[in-house]
């Protein structure tokens, strides 16, 4: 128990020492929220949308129409005036009523919103259109909200995957990032030379790695929180023991990677590279459906995927029928448990050994 | 010559000797560049199928029967439809069973929270009813339509994309009921007339031209940010630039050496991504023009000297990875590389105004045919510049050659 707790305060300083490991695990997720949640926003939906009208005889229908829909309406004067509105972003997006035409202007450089832009654009004309023969719909959409409350958006749905993101990090560097660097450095014979177990140091490592995630996510929570007012339901029992498992688990395949790749700084690279790539594919930044049918199958085979899904369960964004984030849970922990012999038989050992 | 020529091979061989740095210079732009057209290209277009429910709690009726109607033009839209490449994949669970109406409504919403629907559509017990009263008040636009509930996962975003076509399908289906019981005349309605607006005049443009040029100077930035540090510390710290030293080359020849290499890594970078980008993934924005090549030589320049300042800030290889990381981020998605930046605080656009990258992806893109942004002219050429001499003063200074003993 002694060495154990050696073992584990000498773990907690090497970590620290690491500037690259503790500006990951630490700073990468927090500033990750703090950039994507000022650029992103929850923007995009209709009742946040800002259209410019141009003044013409037959624009009070437009304006009308308008904040029917729940847009923010600016009238302009002048065409140049109204068009440079659209180019300079002072509004989403411009339409004019002259006669028997309305024209909607949308800005050319917003490549990833003027979908959304031109469906709320085609709203407006379906209503300008009914407006004109004084016409109302017979019928119409209410929007309702599943969620568990009212406020989700963007940054709800995104940090449990940043925060499944950063326990895979951890977990995989922990093994094919530091054990491995221990072993080049020939740390880890001087070590095995000594009274100390194998499972005395993976022990140590497994409770730092653990420590280490828990406070990171609890404190992009806790900036989620001051900065964007984003709270979250968290089942905060689960959160520990998925937190725990997932460790595990992640580092079972940090194990799998240094047995493949034997140096260090090279296991490191191909663990930052997977991680990497999970990152894009696993549905963290942008939905698997919006990827082609081949990626995304690639996208179900990856661990961060059902990883990124029970955060968001346990952190009550999405609900998991709770067989499900058991079983994804269990997995997790019995393949690190299952990994443990083989990484302290296989990676725990001296470059003689 | 042949001294600076061997340093620039060197450069070049180690780099494609060492898969994770060839991942990082190349493989990885070309993902990037890949994903990010794939996905946003996709968006919104029939290449997504939306899973959606569809619970019509309204009983069918005899004659006259709008909520069929209703529920007739989403399967039709369906794969239960004809259609080649349907727009919905849609359940309807049937109502009139023994299970609670609220409750299969409550076991849809709970697939959609969990991820498996991305909208649950119901049409509420009487809505033919309602929808009857509705078009007997005939027009006048005070009235207030009948509601078909759509539920949505906020913030999801195909949940969000689905809530948009739901609305629009019903959009149609309105149109037309009203023009069945000849209360809208299509043929006195507007025409409609999209139009996209820049400053140059060049209208719509294609995200692959768009970001084309982006992952163009993200790649420099990379290659920059991380590949200088790590060479010249790692090459430092080990004590390999010492057995340079003992040799009759310079710091100023080893310099130009590993200038030219690292020049010769862009180039090889440069050509694989606008290969892709143009014959791959259809881009035609045109990159390979004087003035575009003489900004990609810039931003070449610029993050070599940023890469440069960093080794001189950096004690260790290890520190100065952790720099090139901090920076990395921030530098990158606030420099306009892969979307366009709009509003901001005050804080994100100060560290935009500063950022070298931002200046360079758009003197990229403009010289190439894309005008996106407002920065002037001048500040393209200006600010990056700025880097290159406050970063080489800060690095003749500061950098040390040598392990420290």
């Amino acid at each position: 128990m002694k060495a154990i707790l050696a073992l584990t305060r000498a773990e907690f300083a090497i970590f620290f020492r690491d500037k690259a490991s503790a500006v990951f695990t630490f700073l990468f997720p927090i500033l990750f929220i703090v950039i994507f949640g000022f650029l992103l926003g929850d923007g995009g939906r209709a009742d946040e949308t800002s259209l410019g009208v141009l003044v013409s005889v037959d624009s009070s229908r437009v304006v009308a129409a308008g904040e029917v829909l729940g847009f923010r309406v600016t009238e302009f004067e002048e065409a140049s005036a109204w068009s440079e509105a659209v180019m300079q972003r002072s509004v989403d997006f411009g339409v004019s009523m002259d006669g028997g035409e309305l024209r909607f202007i949308f800005n050319g450089s917003r490549v990833q919103e003027n979908f959304a832009l031109e469906a709320a654009a085609r709203s407006l004309s379906s209503s300008i259109s009914l407006a004109l023969q004084e016409a109302a719909p017979f019928i119409g959409s209410r929007r309702k909200i599943a969620g568990t409350t009212e406020e989700t958006g963007w940054m709800r749905h995104t940090l449990p995957g940043i925060l499944a993101f950063t326990i895979l990090s951890a977990g995989l560097f922990a093994v094919s990032g530091h054990l491995t660097a221990m072993k080049e450095r020939k740390l880890l014979d001087r070590m095995l030379v000594t009274p100390m177990a194998a499972t005395s140091l993976l022990i140590a490592i497994i409770a730092v790695r653990w420590a280490v995630i828990l406070v990171s996510t609890l404190l992009t929570i806790a900036s989620a929180r001051l900065l964007f007012g984003v709270a979250f339901d968290v089942d905060w029992l689960r959160y520990v023991l998925f937190i725990a498992a997932s460790t595990l688990g992640t580092m079972a395949l940090g194990t799998a990677i240094a047995l493949v790749v034997r140096r260090a700084s090279s296991a490191a690279q191909v663990a930052n590279i997977l991680a990497i790539l999970m990152m894009f594919l696993a549905g963290i930044y942008f939905p698997p459906d919006v990827l082609p049918a081949g990626l995304r199958t690639v996208s179900r085979l990856l661990p961060l995927t059902y990883m990124a899904d029970a955060m968001r369960d346990v952190m009550g964004v999405a609900s998991l029928s709770r067989m499900r984030f058991w079983t994804i849970g269990l997995v997790f922990f019995g393949v690190g448990v299952l990994m443990l012999p083989v990484l302290a038989r296989y990676v725990v050992r001296g470059e003689r050994g | 010559m042949k001294d600076i020529l061997s340093v620039a091979a060197t450069y070049v061989i180690t780099a494609f000797r060492e898969r994770t740095t060839l991942f990082w210079f190349l493989v990885f732009p070309l993902f990037l560049l890949l994903i990010l057209t794939l996905v946003f290209s996709g968006m919104g277009t029939t290449s997504v199928v939306f899973d959606a429910a569809l619970v019509r709690i309204e009983a069918p009726q005899e004659g006259f029967d709008p909520a069929g109607i209703i529920e007739q033009a989403f399967r039709e839209l369906s794969g239960t439809g004809e259609l080649e490449q349907p727009l919905f994949a849609l359940s309807v669970p049937a109502a009139n069973t023994d299970e609670a109406v609220s409750q299969i409504v409550e076991t849809q919403l709970a697939q959609l929270r969990n991820g498996e629907l991305d909208a649950v559509i119901v049409i509420p017990a009487g809505f033919n009813a309602a929808f009857g009263q509705r078009m007997a008040a005939g027009a006048g636009t005070e009235l207030v339509p009948v509601d078909i509930e759509v539920w949505v996962d906020e913030g999801r975003t195909t949940s969000e994309l689905a809530f948009d076509v739901i609305g629009q399908v019903l959009a149609t289906v309105d149109r037309e009921l009203q023009m069945a019981v000849g209360g809208y005349n299509a043929a006195i309605e507007p025409g409609v007339i999209f139009e996209t607006v820049s400053s140059d005049g060049s209208g719509e443009l294609a995200y692959i031209d768009f970001v084309l040029p982006g992952v163009l100077v993200m790649g420099f930035l990379t290659v920059g940010l991380f590949g200088v540090p790590g060479t010249i510390l790692y090459g430092r710290d080990q004590g390999l630039l010492r057995r340079y030293w003992v040799t009759p080359l310079t710091v100023p020849r080893y310099l130009a050496g590993y200038g030219l290499g690292h020049l010769a890594l862009c180039v090889i970078q440069a050509a694989a991504l606008i290969l892709v980008g143009t014959l791959g993934l259809g881009a035609s924005v045109s990159v390979l023009q004087p003035a575009t090549l003489l900004f990609l030589l810039l931003a070449v320049c610029t993050f070599l000297a940023f890469g440069f300042l960093i080794a001189s800030l950096a004690r260790t290889a290890n520190g100065g990875m952790a720099i090139a990381n901090i920076l990395n981020m921030p530098m990158m998605f606030l420099g306009g590389l892969f979307f366009s930046i709009g509003d901001v605080p005050i804080a994100l656009r100060v560290i935009m105004l500063i950022n070298p990258v931002t200046y360079l992806a758009e003197g990229v893109r403009r010289t190439s045919g894309v005008e996106v942004g407002h920065v002037p002219w001048l500040a393209t050429l200006l600010v990056p510049g700025a880097w290159i001499v406050g970063s080489i003063l800060i690095a003749v200074k500061r950098l040390s050659w040598d392990v420290e003993r």
